[in-house]
């Protein structure tokens, strides 16, 4: 009934390209646990593997951090500034303030680090990890966002977008400006108007 | 009304580009989305234009669980609110139509047309729940929207959608004749989950070039056989009556779940 299912056909494997079990279209991108490579690597001898070494960033205020090539290479921007050569010293992240790239860095660490998600224990973990990283003042929260959307990290985008979206989901117009601190525009009449083209949603 | 209350009260979320914006609301069901058109200026049309068109009905659902006579007014928003985006959609694409709602084969004419419009946008994912509250399957499946054979641009009897990549479908009929022609004209499909489909019995894909990686069949109550081989597919889940499966040849397979119920 199940027959040629092994994965010995396997001639190339690198832990950057990693399956994705997209059940959701949500589900964040997970990585391989230092134990999971070290395993793969005694079952598959012949297989390419990719070395890791570290990355140095500097943000916009001139520090620098040292990281993993795995972990750096969660930002897509970095992985291919990476592949097109351009890591010799260091990579400039002019756009990024050391206090966020800090933050940046945590995430992506916490999330290459984590054991394969399919166990309840490290899934749980996971989330309630993203949970309390969004626990934070509206300005940092924006800058995470920007940060994550120069760096193209698609999980901590989706993360923090989800964040933004949640405060919004629900509100009414008043409230969403309330929460936010966005001056109201409208004039009465234009108000009025918009409102009247919209009235389905106020339902 | 203007708060001044210090460096607290600073409006950091207008200062966000159009795109990031619109990221945002893509995450919010379209109904909540709208809503933001009337807080600023910067927003008015944002949402008119957002490629990800989720019209997520779980709200209304949920309030019809506790009144059922809420039922046809409901829908009669629900479609409503839906051809009214439709209608005033401006962008060239549409990467992702989500309908989730208490629809049939009685609103047949509706659905298609709104299946016509996201294959003219070049959709990529499509998703059609039509369930209620309790998101079951449909016991009869003959009140199941029938997923219709003619949608390609020249109106013949062709399911042509080549933009396709993502496909959930749940309470909605497929034929094995349009399973087949899925899996033939869409090059880029990836995903195929179907939950609830009457119709399909036999499946067979193999020894074929196929981008098809995940492939969920669920509650389908005819289903008795199912034969995958030669492929790339990475997952397979099944859940339903007993049936003669037969997988060979997957060498990427990574998860298989299969769930047989008695």
């Amino acid at each position: 009934m199940l027959k040629n299912l092994n994965s010995k056909h396997i001639q190339r494997f690198s832990y950057k390209y990693l399956p994705q079990f997209p059940i959701s279209p949500n589900s964040p991108k997970l990585g391989f646990s230092r134990s999971q490579i070290a395993n793969y690597r005694s079952n598959f001898p012949t297989t390419i593997m990719s070395s890791s070494k570290t990355i140095v960033l500097r943000s916009s205020d001139g520090e620098t951090f040292e990281v993993d090539e795995a972990v750096a290479v969660e930002s897509q921007t970095i992985k291919h500034m990476i592949e097109d050569g351009c890591a010799d010293t260091s990579i400039p992240l002019p756009n990024v303030t050391s206090k966020i790239l800090s933050k940046v860095i945590e995430y992506c660490k916490k999330h290459v680090e984590t054991p394969n998600a399919d166990e309840k224990v490290a899934e749980e973990d996971l989330k309630s990890f993203d949970a309390d990283f969004v626990k934070v003042d509206q300005s940092t929260l924006f800058d995470l966002i920007l940060a994550a959307n120069y760096l193209n990290i698609k999980s901590l985008l989706d993360l923090t977008c989800q964040t933004v979206a949640d405060m919004i989901k629900g509100k009414t117009p008043e409230e969403i400006r309330k929460t936010f601190n966005i001056k109201n525009d409208f004039t009465p009449e234009e108000e009025e108007e918009v409102r009247r083209e919209n009235a389905w949603a106020f339902e | 009304m203007e708060v001044d209350e210090g460096s607290d009260s600073k409006d950091f979320i207008t200062e966000l580009s159009d795109d990031i914006v619109a990221m945002i609301l893509c995450l919010l069901p379209i109904k909540y989305a709208v809503v933001t058109g009337s807080v600023c200026k910067k927003w008015r049309f944002l949402w008119r234009n957002l490629r990800k068109l989720n019209f997520d009905g779980t709200g209304d659902l949920t309030r019809i669980s506790r009144d059922w006579r809420l039922l046809n007014r409901k829908r009669q928003m629900y479609v409503y609110q839906v051809n009214d985006v439709i209608g005033s959609y401006n962008h060239p694409m549409v990467e992702e139509l989500r309908i989730h709602f208490d629809l049939d084969n009685d609103h047949r004419t509706l659905i298609d047309g709104w299946l016509k419009f996201a294959v003219k946008k070049k959709v990529e994912t499509i998703e059609l729940y039509f369930v209620d509250n309790e998101h079951h399957t449909r016991f009869l499946t003959t009140y199941n929207y029938n997923f219709p054979l003619s949608l390609s641009h020249r109106n013949d009897a062709v399911v042509e959608i080549p933009s396709l990549k993502k496909l959930y479908l749940k309470n909605v009929n497929v034929t094995e004749e349009i399973l087949e022609q899925f899996l033939t004209n869409s090059p880029h499909l990836e995903t195929i989950s179907i939950h609830g489909s009457g119709y399909l019995t036999k499946i067979r894909v193999s020894g074929r070039p196929l981008n098809l990686k995940h492939f969920e069949i669920d509650e389908c109550p005819m289903m008795s056989s199912i034969h995958l081989s030669d492929f790339d597919l990475v997952s397979f889940v099944y859940k339903g009556q007993p049936m003669n499966l037969n997988l060979a040849n997957l060498p990427n397979l990574r998860k298989l779940i299969c769930s047989f119920i008695l």
